[in-house]
């Protein structure tokens, strides 16, 4: 039969879409062969897959075990650290981890798991495992309490900077605050800020010194302080009893 | 209507543990919670967003001990304004304005959650302020990118 050219390609053109017309009621026979069939097609023998799999079972749990033992490490670390700051300055602690954070970003709380039924009462300060401190308790039921941070911005605490001055520390979210220093002359960038209390044994390290200046339009100078937990996340602290 | 009722009741469920768990800590100043009431508020019906906006913002203050009342009453009222200003922009405006609108209004709903927040804090974090309106920005719209088909919102049709 002559067929010219570009009617023999609409002569296939044609015979293809019927083809394929004839196949798209097996579309899923063929999509689930297609699917599967390299699955089943094993290179090495049986028994070596059945092995290949074992491996990959055993190597996953490792992985998990890793994962467990890094954060085991770090844990240790860290209570080490607050074992060595204890010994050091004489403190009473209780640890307790953070159960949840505050919903509203503009207030920072946290819960704690440790309530009265580990001695603690309102007013106790908190601090971080290098032993600077994160806040104070402000409630407590049975087996859970409440912990301002100081960054709050209803945190108010009376610290002094050495022996160049005192104010009164308020939380700026970011930050704080020093409020009513009357004389910053002598107070420089990087210097530390303590809070002394009758419960506390020693002082403890609140932050540093961020940027010191003068208010043309008030009495006291503005001090910004820099605080260790900043935004950091974390899910241990220490309550000194 | 009440399958999507329970799909919102889980997001808004899941959002609010966000908020409490916060998995970045407060690198991320971002109240999830406050997101989803706007985002429920512009695709849903008035009533279906009011009482949302009641419970969560209920439950919002159940953790938070000194301000018992405050989210369940700007929760509401949020989405009230968000309801007022999504209707009064797509019927006064253009077709192509809509998709402009609906960008303006959590801008809107979010700078007015930042003043509510700095007067009943009684005082202005600039810095932190501004951080919390970009970072709320973005997520708001990756939060609806991520979640519109899930919820199947059709989105509104402007008169033109």
């Amino acid at each position: 039969m002559y067929l010219p050219s570009k009617a023999k390609f609409k002569y296939t053109a044609l015979l293809v879409l019927a083809a394929l017309l004839v196949l798209v009621p097996f579309k899923h026979v063929i999509k689930s062969l297609s699917i599967s069939f390299p699955k089943n097609i094993h290179l090495a023998p049986k028994r070596l897959h059945q092995r290949i799999k074992e491996l990959e079972k055993i190597n996953l749990s490792l992985s998990l075990e890793i994962e467990k033992f890094k954060r085991l490490k770090k844990e240790n670390q860290t209570l080490r650290k607050v074992f060595n700051f204890k010994n050091e300055k004489g403190f009473d602690l209780v640890g307790a981890d953070v159960v949840l954070f505050s919903p509203s970003s503009w207030r920072r709380f946290v819960e704690i798991n440790s309530g009265k039924n580990k001695g603690l009462k309102k007013g106790l300060f908190a601090i971080d495992e290098n032993g600077k401190l994160i806040g104070k308790i402000t409630q407590v039921s049975e087996d859970s309490a409440q912990v301002i941070l100081v960054n709050d911005p209803d945190f108010n605490l009376s610290v002094f900077i050495g022996e160049k001055g005192f104010g009164l520390l308020k939380g700026a979210l970011s930050g704080a605050k020093i409020l009513y220093v009357e004389d910053g002359n002598e107070m420089h960038p990087g210097d530390k800020v303590w809070l002394k209390n009758p419960s506390l044994v020693v002082p403890v390290e609140v932050g540093t010194i961020a940027k010191v200046r003068r208010n043309p339009n008030n009495l006291f100078w503005d001090v910004d302080v820099e605080l260790p937990l900043k935004n950091s996340f974390f899910e241990k602290l220490f309550i000194i009893k | 209507m009440r399958k999507i009722n329970i799909k919102l009741f889980f997001i808004l469920t899941a959002l609010f543990m966000l908020d409490i768990i916060k998995p970045l800590g407060h690198s991320l100043t971002v109240e999830f919670v406050f997101l989803g009431i706007v985002f429920i508020s512009l695709d849903n019906d008035t009533l279906q967003s009011f009482i949302f906006c009641i419970f969560f913002g209920f439950l919002k203050d159940f953790f938070i001990a000194k301000s018992p009342h405050f989210s369940f009453i700007e929760f509401p009222l949020i989405c009230l304004l968000v309801r007022y200003l999504l209707f009064y922009f797509v019927f006064v405006s253009q077709q192509t304005y809509v998709f402009i609108v609906r960008a303006l209004i959590p801008a809107l709903a979010i700078f007015i959650h930042i003043i509510f927040n700095s007067i009943y804090a009684g005082a202005f974090f600039p810095l932190f302020s501004l951080t919390f309106f970009i970072q709320s920005f973005l997520v708001f719209f990756l939060m609806m990118n991520l979640l519109k088909k899930w919820v199947r919102i059709n989105l509104p049709r402007a008169i033109s």
